[in-house]
């Protein structure tokens, strides 16, 4: 169970992301397509370019789940003093410190999205139908890894729970 | 300024409701023709248009439609209106009018601001419903930081718990300013979450 609540609006722009690539991307396609349809897919340069650049954004910006950073798109908040906005988003902040650490969720999800994606470039590059399968496969185990990383982050901002705001919440 | 006229409304929101709307009296009980209509025109439909509806947008260039019904009006542009038609997006009914607040405010506000327009199209921006529960979030947000939420917010809470309480979301919060309780409202927004979700994983056609 994730350590967090899922707010339905607004977006959070990451978790978007971070679930278009998992869903529409990996599971829909990477792991769904047989060989012949996932090599086709592959030749799909801007299809293939846009789901690299989202992946590579949801590794750059995972501290954009940051529920403070939802106070900015809610109409609401603009009629809040200063010092009281002040005070809510200094004390998601302060909960989301203790609850997510976007350095070390970066730095698990780093390495797998550059393996995959080294793992896409030489299917594209590969000449014969053995090579390809093969690294068709070593796709999909990579993708596999991805995926589960993708999984795990939250769905939308990460947002404390009543009651647990002073406990160290980790990862499920 | 835009003519209103309506047909059959008065069976979804009765004479009171002509009366909100600043309407001296029920309009139109048949369909109005192109002479009778004199510059930009919103005719205020109950139900799905009809053949006859169809043709007098296709005769007159300056009309817009509201359609209402018991549920949410889904149209499909067939390129005959030229997105002059539009759906209400939430059901209409005597009781619902009677009982919702957000849909005589909606209404009265799209109303007004349609019979200020020189020309069209109407705002219909101003019909969408408050599904998006922000003012309710900002209280939870405030409720877990222990800051007081802003009285001015009230309406906004109201209108949002109104409408989700009319979509059966259970666990509703009340308005209280002093002390907003965290875990209702987190339970309030969970609901909403999960009604969502689920429709969007089953959209079907709305009927009048």
């Amino acid at each position: 169970m994730l350590p967090c609540d899922v707010m339905i609006m607004p977006t959070c722009d990451v978790a978007e992301d971070a679930t278009w690539c998992w869903h529409d991307v990996i599971k829909n396609r990477i792991q769904a397509f047989d060989d012949t349809c996932l090599a086709l897919w592959l030749q799909r340069g801007a299809e293939v370019e846009t789901f690299e650049r989202r992946l590579r954004g949801v590794c750059e910006g995972v501290s954009r789940f940051s529920p403070s950073k939802m106070l900015e798109s809610l109409e609401p908040f603009r009629t809040l003093p200063a010092a009281a906005r002040h005070r809510v988003a200094a004390f998601l902040d302060a909960s989301f410190a203790r609850g997510f650490r976007p350095d070390e969720v970066a730095s698990g999800l780093r390495p797998l999205v550059d393996q995959l994606l080294a793992s896409l470039r030489r299917c594209r590059a590969a000449q014969s139908s053995s090579d390809r399968s093969q690294l068709l496969s070593e796709c999909r185990r990579a993708a596999t890894a991805v995926r589960a990383e993708l999984e795990a982050l939250p769905e939308g901002y990460w947002v404390p729970r009543p009651g647990r705001v002073n406990h160290r919440d980790g990862r499920a | 300024m835009m003519t209103l006229r309506s047909y059959d409304m008065l069976g979804r929101i009765g004479e009171g409701g002509f009366k909100l709307l600043g309407l001296d009296e029920a309009l139109d009980r048949r369909v109005p023709t192109c002479d009778e209509l004199a510059g930009p025109s919103l005719l205020l439909w109950h139900g799905r248009p009809d053949r006859a509806v169809k043709d007098l947008l296709k005769g007159k260039t300056d009309l817009w439609i509201l359609c209402a019904g018991k549920a949410p009006v889904l149209l499909q542009d067939d390129g005959a209106a030229d997105g002059r038609s539009h759906g209400l997006p939430w059901g209409l009914s005597k009781e619902s009018w009677q009982t919702q607040k957000w849909q005589r405010d909606r209404m009265k506000e799209f109303v007004e601001s349609a019979q200020l327009c020189e020309t069209g199209p109407p705002d219909w921006s101003l019909l969408a419903p408050p599904q998006v529960p922000e003012h309710v979030i900002a209280c939870y947000l405030c409720a877990l930081a222990d800051v007081l939420p802003e009285s001015v917010w009230q309406a906004g809470f109201e209108d949002e718990v109104e409408y989700w309480k009319s979509q059966e979301v259970q666990s509703v919060p009340q308005w209280n300013r002093g002390r907003p309780n965290a875990e209702i409202l987190r339970k309030f927004l969970r609901g909403v979450g999960a009604l969502v979700e689920g429709r969007e994983g089953s959209k079907g056609n709305a009927s009048v």
